[in-house]
């Protein structure tokens, strides 16, 4: 899907501008745990993510759902079952379901690719 | 100013410091209670002394290899150290709860600290703090195997530690379940408001080391992101990812977490009725 | 270099064709947009014009002195503004007619604004609604179409710069603007009077499609709601009964409401919630439903702060599946 329209590009600009300023986006550190953050920026506003969790640097990301993921580089334990690592970030949003069969977080589809991108970019967030 | 006025103005005021160092003193200004957090700038100073001291002295330990160490390190884990600090999902014993500073929860020392600083920690102890040496107690062998097991920490989840340590067992024999069981209502619960008491919450944050496990705005020392932060708990929608963010099911949650989500890395703590409710209160606060 | 990035992007944005008034895709917008590229061209000729005889008058040579002609000054500074003026009110005057109601429209949709989404009914020849959806606005190229603006409560107004100038909608009456879209694309409209907290967050597509996707698009829009086939989005349904969903919202087939909120009937294939507030998706629905106060205050619809995660899942699922 693609959505030019929802929104013009000019507001994603300013986020951008700030992210390289702080000198975040130097090509190095864009990719982190194997993905492109960049490309996940853009995949966690289009999955929703922001719709139930605060992320910092991603357009409308104001939810307040779940748990903030800012700092999420920090944190010891994702979803408090899982030991905090790229790998295992990237299956908790692929399939939260399958570890936690009670969490409120949907099983949206992702694909392994998509959430390495995500946890990348996540991971930027210390 | 003259050379003689400069060095009087400064005895002056060497005297006054002096003074007012013994009237605080004296006077028992500064609070030792347990119950309260040291000031703001007292916790960093202490705390930034603390890291670049052991930081200081560890840096030249030579490490043996640590392969192979992880399952003796468990077993004198769970005889020294499991009372004070706790597990991943094992809460610490209750006298732990009441120390100030907390032991810290060392699945978080483990992401952060070096394990020659963890090592020499194990080894010499920390002044002032409740944390005891062991170089007169346990070999220096068994103190890798300790330090290597706490630094595994932060790749053990609650569920894989408690299988490694039913298939290692301790020297008594296998773990029995009943350790992770809550301690239930040690305080007899006392009458009280069901709206809770916020200003008692905050300081119960400290008691049930909630402080060593989570980032809480305007709350000193709660800087260790072992779980998600609480800043914003108050509207967050779901608590532990599965309970509507209710004040009952607060309670719920902060009583017995296990019963909610048993894989959780949030122990028991044995939380009163009582102050279940003045901590949901406080985190009421928190918007 | 890769820092200048971002601010090339941010100054093309603002010739990115999806919101904008210069990139006409209708027959009423092309005339508006001809009158002022006239008007900023005249202008700046004008302008120029008028820098360079002040520059002559003030730095020029001795022959100067001429620009003091009465001759020319009256016509430079009289007879040349009247005539210039009167030949573009003509001209604006001409072609206003453009822009106004003429012939029989091909389609008659009604928009009624309200805090903070756009109620949107597809009317029949004899102005009965055929179906109800929201937000989303989808007509026929080279068709005259009819917008019929109303208000549910506040002074809103209808904008779709690529398509129209705007009118406002005010309560208790009903406007009517009429478009015949030349070019086929999706064009973004928005809220232009001021309407309360979330007017910003109130954003809608029109989509300009041609005649047979039109005819398909309508065909499947006046479908009634897509039957459960699992036992997730049976447990769905129910719970979007159960949890009051159904007092302000209806699914064509499934429920009957007091219609404050938008219809649902198609809401999984819309590209965006909350008039434009988030892309939609299964988490976005999700997330909309547990707390759309977070995502945009204010917004008419309650929190749904008491769903278990079960049934947020189920609910959001149903949603997501019906296209
Ligand atoms: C009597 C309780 C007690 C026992 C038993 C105990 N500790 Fe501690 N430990 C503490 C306290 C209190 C601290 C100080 C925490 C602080 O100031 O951050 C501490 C600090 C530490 C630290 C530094 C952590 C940090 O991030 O500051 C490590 C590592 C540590 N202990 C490991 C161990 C190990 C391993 C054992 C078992 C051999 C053990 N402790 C036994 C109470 C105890
Ligand atoms: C040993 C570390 C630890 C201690 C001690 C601890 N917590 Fe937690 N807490 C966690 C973890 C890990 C989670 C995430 C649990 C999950 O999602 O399953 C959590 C989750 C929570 C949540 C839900 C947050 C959310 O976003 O879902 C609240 C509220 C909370 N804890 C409050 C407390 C309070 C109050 C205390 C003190 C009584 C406390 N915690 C003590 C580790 C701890
Ligand atoms: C009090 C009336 C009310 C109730 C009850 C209600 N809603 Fe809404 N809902 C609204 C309003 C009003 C909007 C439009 C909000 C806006 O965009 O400003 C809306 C928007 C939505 C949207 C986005 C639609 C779109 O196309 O943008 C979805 C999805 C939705 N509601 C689902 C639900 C579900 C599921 C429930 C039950 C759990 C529910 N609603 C209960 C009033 C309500
Ligand atoms: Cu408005």
């Amino acid at each position: 899907m693609s959505r030019p329209f929802l929104r013009p590009r000019c507001c994603v600009a300013p986020f951008a501008l700030c992210l390289l300023a702080a000198g975040c986006g130097s090509a190095s550190e864009t990719h982190t745990a194997g993905g492109d953050a960049e490309r996940g920026r853009e995949l966690l506003w289009q999955f929703g993510c922001g719709t139930c969790h605060r992320i910092e640097g991603v357009v409308g990301a104001v939810g307040e759902v779940g748990p903030p993921l800012d700092g999420l580089a920090r944190r010891v334990y994702i979803a408090g079952v899982l030991t905090n690592t790229p790998e295992n970030l990237a299956r908790w949003i692929r399939m939260p379901q399958d570890i936690a069969p009670k969490t409120a977080m949907p099983d949206l589809g992702v694909t392994e690719e998509q959430a390495r991108d995500m946890a990348a970019f996540l991971y930027l967030r210390r | 100013m003259s050379r003689r006025g400069a060095i009087r103005l400064l005895v002056v005021l060497t005297l006054a410091g002096t003074l007012a160092g013994a009237a605080v003193v004296y006077f028992g200004v500064y609070n030792v209670a347990a119950t309260e957090q040291h000031t703001a700038p007292v916790y960093w100073l202490l705390n930034a002394a603390l890291k670049r001291s052991v930081a200081q002295r560890a840096e030249n330990i030579d490490v043996p290899p640590l392969d192979g160490r992880i399952e003796n390190g468990l077993v004198l884990y769970r005889e020294h150290c499991l009372n004070c600090h706790g597990a991943p999902g094992v809460p610490p014993n209750a006298f732990a709860l009441g120390m100030t500073p907390l032991p810290a929860n060392l699945a978080h020392t483990a992401r952060t600290w070096d394990v020659r600083d963890i090592y020499w920690v194990v080894r010499y102890g920390i002044k002032m703090t409740g944390m005891p040496a062991w170089e007169f107690r346990v070999p220096d062998e068994q103190i890798w195997d300790i330090a290597a097991f706490v630094a595994a920490l932060a790749h053990l989840t609650p569920r894989e530690y408690e299988a490694l340590a039913a298939r290692v067992g301790t020297r008594e024999g296998p773990l029995k379940p009943a350790e992770t069981q809550a301690r239930e209502d040690a305080v007899t619960p006392t009458p009280h408001p069901a709206e809770g008491d916020a200003g008692r919450g905050k300081k119960a944050l400290q008691q049930y080391a909630c402080v060593s496990c989570h980032e809480i705005p305007g709350v000193v020392g709660a800087i260790h992101p072992v779980g998600p932060p609480l800043a914003g708990m108050a509207r967050r929608g779901f608590i532990g990812g599965v309970l509507p963010n209710t004040r009952a099911n607060m309670v719920r949650w902060l009583r017995d977490p296990k019963a909610v989500d048993p894989d959780t890395a949030m122990p028991n703590l044995g939380v009163t009725e009582r102050d279940a409710h003045d901590l949901a209160a406080f985190l009421e606060t928190l918007r | 270099m890769k820092r200048a990035l971002p601010l090339l992007s941010f100054g093309l944005a603002a010739c990115s064709g999806v919101q904008h008034a210069l990139d006409p895709a209708s027959e009423e917008s092309a005339f508006i947009g001809g009158l002022s590229w006239l008007l900023y061209g005249g202008a700046t000729a004008i302008f120029l014009l008028v820098m360079a005889i002040a520059a002559y008058a003030v730095f020029g040579p001795e022959s100067r002195k001429r620009l003091a002609h009465r001759k020319l000054i009256v016509g430079g500074g009289i007879l040349f503004p009247v005539v210039t003026l009167t030949a573009l009110m003509t001209y604006a005057f001409a072609g206003a007619p453009n822009l106004l109601l003429r012939g029989e429209p091909a389609l008659h949709v009604e928009v009624t604004g309200e805090q903070y989404w756009w109620r949107v009914r597809y009317l029949d020849e004899n102005g009965w609604a055929q179906f109800e959806t929201a937000n989303e606005i989808v007509v026929p190229a080279n068709r005259t179409v009819a917008f019929h603006l109303r208000s549910a409560d506040v002074i809103h107004s209808f904008w779709v710069p690529n398509l129209h100038g705007k009118l406002d909608m005010i309560p208790g009456h009903s406007k009517t603007m009429q478009v015949r879209p030349t070019r086929t694309g999706v064009y973004r409209g928005q809220c232009a009077e001021y309407c309360g907290t979330q007017h910003a967050k109130m954003a809608f597509t029109v989509e300009v499609v041609n005649e047979k996707d039109f005819e398909r698009w309508h065909a499947a829009r006046k479908a009634t709601a897509r039957i459960p086939d699992s036992p997730l989005l049976q447990r769905g349904r129910d719970v979007f009964l159960s949890a009051g969903c159904g007092s302000c919202h209806t699914v064509r087939g499934v429920n009957e409401s007091r219609a404050l909120g938008p219809d649902l009937t198609h809401v999984g294939s819309r590209r965006t919630l909350g008039a434009g507030a988030i892309p939609n998706s299964l988490g976005a629905l999700a997330g909309w439903i547990a707390d759309s106060q977070a995502l945009k205050p204010g917004n008419r619809m309650p929190a749904f702060r008491n769903l278990q995660p079960g049934d947020l899942q189920a609910v959001a699922a149903y949603l997501a599946s019906l296209e």
